[in-house]
């Protein structure tokens, strides 16, 4: 299998809003994880959302596992493991009752392993669900994407509201899925999560993809560049978007190491910073 | 479709237990004092955590994670109507055997139960309504139903009453009449399949 997702084009507009998403070209490989950073209201979800078949694109192809899918396929879902940033699930259930469920709707379900990973989790199976905590909910759902044959895991802020060392147990799992030979497309406002994990790196804004960069590349070859206002050229060709305030500035730039000022980014959210908040050269 | 009326089944077990064990003293009391309405009470009980399903759903965003499942839209919907019609059949069945041996007429227990199908697969019109306009309108789509429903079942019952008149005691002519129960549950079965049809379309490229 070439891709587990391949979207092509997308386009989606709102009748009652301006927001639309905008030529969306995105790829997930086998043994991969895709990154999607972006602010509140930046498409991410929307994006999410029409990948999982809760809402229709307008235009554009989306290929899943190298498949051409329709908005009236479905049983391809039965590879695909969706984790929402809330608790989307029968709530009056137990745990126990949503495997009964889940096993006659999933033709791959694994009861083992889904009460394996409610053991690891240290999760009641007899207590109903809607009296989890957001960490507990989000530990049951990612709990459900695991038990049957997922090949691509879509978690849209999966791992908000955990405390430290649940995040670390939940990041390891997805690690090992990973490994396997499996995706992950992953949105999180944690970016210390998306630094653990992704391999590449999708920066989104307005309903737009403003960058995609393997994560390596990124914080290996890209630089910030600190200015005062009109010491530096933003149009040179490196620069890959600018923020000017107060006076003074910051550039980031690709090919750090052809531009003098440059210094090697710390982490990704050196990026995303000036990629949200600035232009676009 | 199993595992979604598993879900219902498990979401609602409560209630429909409670609703069956309190639509047996109703059905008798309706069976002594107004037979032909005797089976329209207990469907409506435990139809009931049916509609209220939808509330939950929607609160429990459940409605929002189907579409990542392996299952059609329409199977989403064809489920919930097939859990409203276990639920109405299960209501069906037990008043056509208390009114049967109270009134100690089969007519008159299969007369009323077709009386409370029609009344209930007319009250399936509350499907399309929340699929189409959400289940936070829930109080307002019950409403709009429920003079829907009154005024269709006026509107056959003065029919009825103009068609039978002079035919001596007319509540004694429906009860014997199975035309008269059976043409109002006909009526009804048209309606429910159209409301299976709208619900469908409302559902199947709704956004969520």
């Amino acid at each position: 299998m070439e891709y587990l997702l391949n979207v092509q084009n997308l386009n989606k507009t709102y009748v009652d809003s301006d927001f639309n998403l905008n030529q969306i070209n995105l790829t997930i490989e086998p043994n991969t994880v895709v990154g999607l950073i972006g602010k509140n209201g930046s498409g991410k979800s929307t994006l999410i959302n029409t990948l999982v078949g809760n809402r229709f694109a307008d235009a554009g192809d989306i290929r899943f596992f190298d498949t051409q899918i329709s908005r009236d396929d479905y049983a391809y879902k039965e590879h695909l493991g969706v984790v929402f940033d809330d608790l989307r699930l029968p709530n009056k259930l137990n745990a126990k009752q949503i495997s009964k469920v889940f096993s006659n709707i999933y033709r791959t379900w694994d009861e083992q392993h889904f009460f394996e990973m409610l053991e690891n989790f240290e999760l009641p199976k007899e207590r109903q669900i809607k009296t989890f905590s957001r960490g507990m909910s989000m530990k049951i759902s990612i709990s459900i994407a695991l038990s049957h044959d997922s090949k691509l895991l879509i978690l849209d802020e999966a791992t908000a509201g955990m405390d430290v060392s649940g995040r670390e147990e939940v990041l390891e799992i997805l690690e090992d899925f990973v490994d396997e030979g499996n995706g992950i497309l992953i949105s999180s406002h944690i970016s210390e999560d998306i630094e653990t994990l992704a391999d590449k790196l999708v920066f989104m804004k307005n309903g737009r993809i403003l960058l995609q960069e393997h994560k390596d590349t990124l914080l290996n070859d890209y630089g910030i560049v600190s200015f005062e206002e009109g010491e530096f050229d933003v149009n040179h060709s490196n620069v890959v978007a600018y923020r000017i305030h107060k006076g003074t500035g910051k550039a980031l730039v690709n090919q750090n190491k052809d531009i003098e000022l440059a210094q090697p980014l710390k982490n990704i959210d050196d990026a995303t910073k000036i990629l949200m908040r600035g232009e676009l050269a | 479709m199993k595992g979604y009326l598993l879900s219902y089944y498990f979401t609602n077990q409560k209630s429909i237990y409670i609703y069956l064990l309190l639509s047996i003293p109703i059905c008798l009391f309706f069976s002594f004092t107004n037979p032909i309405m005797a089976s329209f009470m207990p469907m409506i009980f435990l139809v009931s955590p049916a509609t209220d399903n939808l509330k939950n759903e929607k609160d429990s965003k459940w409605m929002y994670f189907v579409s990542t499942l392996p299952y059609s839209r329409n199977t989403y919907v064809s489920s919930h109507f097939a859990f409203y019609s276990l639920l109405a059949l299960t209501g069906m069945v037990v008043s056509l055997v208390i009114n049967a041996i109270v009134a100690g007429s089969i007519v008159s227990g299969v007369n009323s139960a077709l009386l409370g199908t029609g009344f209930i697969a007319l009250y399936s019109l509350i499907f399309p309504f929340t699929f189409k306009m959400g289940a936070e309108k829930s109080n307002v789509i019950f409403m709009i139903v429920s003079i829907i429903v009154v005024i269709l079942f006026f509107v056959y019952y003065f029919v009825g009453m103009a068609i039978l008149s002079g035919t001596g005691n007319l509540i004694e002519e429906i009860s014997k009449n199975l035309w008269y129960g059976g043409i109002f549950a006909l009526i009804g079965l048209i309606v429910m399949v159209l409301s299976f049809i709208a619900s469908k379309q409302a559902f199947k490229y709704k956004e969520l």
